[in-house]
């Protein structure tokens, strides 16, 4: 059989029409994309300053600033990462390293698949009943978190399932063999080992939660509220619910426009930056892992 | 006393029977080589020693398994402190992704605190014994993985060493190394002997001959033949074992 290619290369026309097809959808997405945060950043770009970001609004919200909504963004979502990362990493650990693969397991990963697909606005619903009414919470920072965390933990449930799982089990037998109790193994190695992709996980859902709208809606988020909450049993303003209030709420329309473009851009850059950071930080465990 | 003895075991996983009535002991600082084909039961009989088949779902076992004349499937034995005292090798290298020091020292840590001084004696004595101490000296801060694959061994021998067990469990160490490697390997087992008892599984008959006191045969879990290596090779007394040391199966 000749293994050398015959001077005149076979056309194969189905392979080359299949990669101009798969070509043109990527450019084609990834223009949107940019043109998405193009047209973001050139609206957003106008108000956007650091007196924008650090100021209250004014005049009933058409001139000032977002600082009050950054804040309280800020502090609802670091709050109920830091809820759902505790939570979630321990049942992906139970679910990937610690429980008898029998019934219950399987009951409970149908259990999270479920709340996977359940629509955000019914979390707000139920944070109403839960947390805001039942437990006396009232629309606070507290309320908010805990509702987001609900949200956040069938990802980050399963983001930890998969990166306790992606560390080898010949390491996990090692550890065990050497006399390593099962809790040991976990700490000492498999917690270790799979620090870099909790992360990224843990950075992901910071992300979305961010950007959650509906779960805010009944549990914390302000309309209107000019100041910094003093505690986590406070309400405050939050950026995906003010930027919903400056487009549909304003009679000066011509004035909260950028303004709800510039508090969009804010929203995309803290997930960019997040994303950004922990890939550095990803980068720099690994280093030190030796992985 | 025997290092080691085993009493009529039988091994299921499920409703798979993977022993069939196993009995054999070995005394102090002997090398015992268990060979026979993939599958046989030889892996499985080796880690009955330090009770890694109860990680497997479905074991289960009939018979008894001695260390040191101490039942170590009886009630109230504590399988983690077993294996505290039984050092066992892989077949691959299994380094952590952490320096060649912390290797090592990783199974001290896991008992009570000890000094870091003291740590840091017996990391040095595990590589020496390992025969690695030369060649990491001076970079024991370094990752574990930057080592070639047969110094990585050396280092898994080396962490086995460094909790001091009495017992060492080898299952197929040198099959995935050089010839060269292999020949280190070799040649420290037989310095090892003096101070441990070692199992080692291997696929090699001629490793088997070179380095092991004793050699047991193991097919389709039924334990052939076992005997001292000298006359294991040169004067089988079963037909099978004759069969498969010539080459004909397996």
């Amino acid at each position: 059989m000749p293994l050398r290619l015959p001077k005149k290369k076979p056309k194969r026309w189905g392979e080359k029409a299949l990669t101009l097809v798969v070509a043109t959808i990527s450019w084609s997405m990834l223009i949107v994309l940019v043109g998405v945060i193009g047209f973001l950043a050139y609206q957003g770009g106008k108000v956007l300053s650091w007196a924008f970001l650090t100021t209250p609004m004014r005049e009933g919200m058409q001139a000032g600033g977002i600082a009050p909504p950054l804040v309280g963004s800020l502090w609802v979502s670091t709050l109920a990462l830091l809820i759902g990362a505790i939570l979630g990493t321990a049942t992906g650990a139970y679910l990937s390293e610690f429980s008898p693969k029998g019934r219950l397991h399987r009951l409970i990963e149908l259990l999270v698949n479920t709340l996977a697909g359940v629509p955000s606005i019914v979390y707000g619903l139920f944070g109403l009943a839960l947390f805001v009414v039942a437990l006396g919470l009232g629309a606070s920072i507290l309320s908010g978190a805990l509702t987001l965390s609900l949200l956040s933990l069938p990802i980050l449930i399963r983001n930890a399932q998969e990166a306790f799982a992606g560390v080898s089990a010949d390491l996990k037998l090692t550890s065990l063999g050497m006399g390593a109790s099962p809790a040991q193994t976990f700490w000492r190695i498999t917690l270790r080992l799979a620090f870099p992709r909790l992360i990224t996980g843990y950075v992901l859902a910071m992300g979305r939660l961010l950007g959650e709208t509906a779960p805010i809606l009944f549990t914390v988020a302000a309309y209107y509220l000019p100041t910094y909450p003093r505690s986590p049993f406070e309400p405050t303003m939050m950026l995906p619910y003010h930027l919903y209030a400056l487009i549909t709420s304003g009679t000066n329309i011509t004035q909260t426009y950028p303004m709800a473009f510039g508090t969009a851009l804010v929203l995309v850059s803290l997930t960019l930056i997040l994303t950004i950071a922990a890939a550095i930080l990803r980068f720099r465990l690994k280093k030190r892992l030796h992985v | 006393m025997y290092k080691l003895q085993a009493q009529a075991v039988s091994v299921w996983y499920g409703t798979h029977q993977a022993l069939f009535d196993v009995s054999l002991s070995l005394e102090r600082n002997q090398i015992l080589a268990l060979i026979g084909p993939s599958g046989c039961g030889k892996s499985t009989f080796l880690r009955l020693f330090n009770r890694m088949n109860d990680f497997i779902p479905g074991f289960r076992l009939s018979g008894k398994v001695f260390i040191d004349g101490e039942d170590i499937y009886a009630p109230g034995v504590d399988p983690v402190l077993l294996r505290r005292r039984v050092g066992m090798v892989f077949q691959k290298p299994t380094p952590f992704p952490f320096s060649i020091y912390e290797n090592i020292a990783y199974g001290l840590r896991l008992q009570n605190r000890l000094p870091e001084k003291l740590i840091r004696e017996r990391v040095e004595q595990a590589l020496q014994q390992a025969a690695l101490w030369d060649e990491v000296k001076d970079k024991l801060k370094k990752s574990a993985l930057s080592l070639s694959g047969g110094q990585q061994q050396r280092l898994c021998i080396a962490r086995a060493l460094a909790t001091r067990p009495s017992l060492i469990l080898m299952d197929e160490p040198t099959s995935a190394l050089d010839p060269i490697s292999t020949a280190k390997i070799e040649e420290l087992l037989t310095d090892l002997k003096r101070s441990y008892t070692i199992v080692i599984v291997t696929h090699n008959m001629q490793q088997a001959a070179r380095i092991s006191d004793y050699t047991a045969f193991f097919k389709d879990g039924h334990l052939i033949e076992c005997g001292r290596t000298k006359d294991f090779f040169t004067n089988p007394k079963e037909p099978e074992t004759l069969r498969y040391i010539t080459g004909r199966f397996g």
